[in-house]
């Protein structure tokens, strides 16, 4: 196997899972994040060769998804439905049905969507906030005030429950 | 003085980009440890709730696309021999001349490792363990589990390592933090020492591949990595 071909496999098997679940709360459709990224994976296979830093390949693949993302989709942006609860197969919750985990994803849903990619970005790519910065193209002051708004806003919607139990 | 107020934003904001004064405020303020507590319960909650299922065949299929990506270019692929083969020609002739100053030696096993444990400072400077749910799916991801504690995990990473990937998990030991990588696609014949400044460490054969550990001089790395060891099943 060629070198390039090596590094392109190293990719897909370290950054696929995040890359996937990145694109579905992105684009709010399976099928479509599929799509997405193999889109990505395409693009990142053809431009292998420009990868500047090797040892930190996620936030340029993250970009890249971002950006495709933003090509594809952003003119339908309008007519996009909330995400399907049944595509939440909760892997880590044993599929929480508890009301609390139903708020908290309405709630996902509900924020706005400058809030809620860097919550993303943090979340399921483990990015700091200088990352997401870079990533969103803010700086990492505005990628701290945005995730710091985002729990805040879900804390507020999440307090009443926890209250209520 | 640190302002609580302060405190509370930064670690909401991110808990990875504290500096280690302010983390450390919440040891001496019982408020702020109680607020970190809900944060990272938030985390927690929000992690599982991201966390949808990935489709089984999603990697097979991304590591064809150089294949279908290359379909269509045969004209180029003829074209591309022809220039390849002239490309080899010249560059017999002048390798005889630049060669000796072009070869360069590649990195060793335990340069690969070193310069990795390097390049991911953050994993050596966490202040807050990672969260357990974090640890779990990233470990299933692997192709581990945890069957027995592990103590505090400060890092846990699916990383590209040299030519190759790996587990890079992060436990802290007595002297400071221990790096451990796990590399599935490498082989060794025999244990490797590494000692670069004051990390110490060595690379051995595991059923798995090779494992790498690494800390500070003077650290117990044998009887972490048999804790370690012990704790993963391999699935």
């Amino acid at each position: 196997m060629d070198v390039k071909k090596a590094d392109y496999d190293r990719l897909v098997v370290v950054y696929a899972s995040d890359l996937y679940r990145y694109a579905v709360w992105l684009c709010k459709d399976p099928v479509q994040a599929d799509d997405l990224v193999q889109e990505t994976y395409l693009r990142a296979w053809k431009s292998l060769d420009k990868l500047k830093n090797r040892d930190t390949p996620k936030p340029w693949l993250f970009t890249i998804l971002r950006n495709e993302f933003a090509r594809q989709y952003s003119r339908f942006r309008p007519e996009l439905s909330e995400i399907d609860p049944d595509i939440l197969e909760l892997k880590d919750t044993g599929n929480d049905t508890s009301t609390e985990a139903f708020v908290l994803r309405r709630a996902l849903d509900m924020l706005a969507e400058e809030y809620r990619e860097p919550l993303l970005l943090q979340v399921l790519g483990g990015f700091s906030c200088e990352e997401i910065g870079a990533i969103c193209g803010i700086s990492k002051g505005a990628a701290m005030t945005r995730v710091f708004r985002a729990k805040q806003k879900l804390r507020e919607i999440l307090e009443p429950t926890i209250n209520a139990k | 003085m640190i302002d609580c107020e302060r405190f509370k934003i930064a670690f909401t904001a991110g808990p990875r980009d504290l500096d280690p004064e302010l983390a450390s405020h919440s040891d001496d303020c019982p408020d702020c440890a109680k607020f970190a507590e809900s944060i990272r319960d938030l985390d927690i909650k929000l992690l599982a709730c991201m966390s949808i299922e990935v489709p089984r065949d999603l990697a097979a299929t991304l590591k064809e696309i150089p294949g279908y990506s290359a379909k269509g270019k045969s004209n180029w692929l003829i074209f591309g021999g022809f220039a390849l083969a002239a490309a080899f020609l010249l560059g017999i002739g002048l390798s005889s001349v630049y060669l000796p100053d072009l070869i360069s030696q590649p990195a060793t096993l335990q340069q690969v490792v070193y310069q990795h444990i390097l390049g991911e400072p953050q994993a050596l400077n966490a202040v807050f363990p990672v969260q357990e749910a974090v640890v779990n799916t990233t470990l299933k991801e692997f192709g581990v589990s945890l069957q027995k504690p592990l103590g505090e995990v400060m890092h846990v990473r699916l990383c590209p390592v040299g030519d190759t990937f790996g587990l890079h998990l992060v436990v802290q030991g007595k002297r400071g933090p221990i790096t451990f990588l796990f590399l599935p696609t490498k082989t060794v014949d025999k244990s490797l020492a590494i000692s670069q400044g004051h990390f110490v460490g060595y690379i051995k054969p595991s059923p798995h591949g090779v494992i790498a550990v690494v800390g500070e001089k003077g650290e117990l790395l044998g009887e972490t990595e048999a804790v370690v060891r012990d704790a993963l099943k391999w699935l």
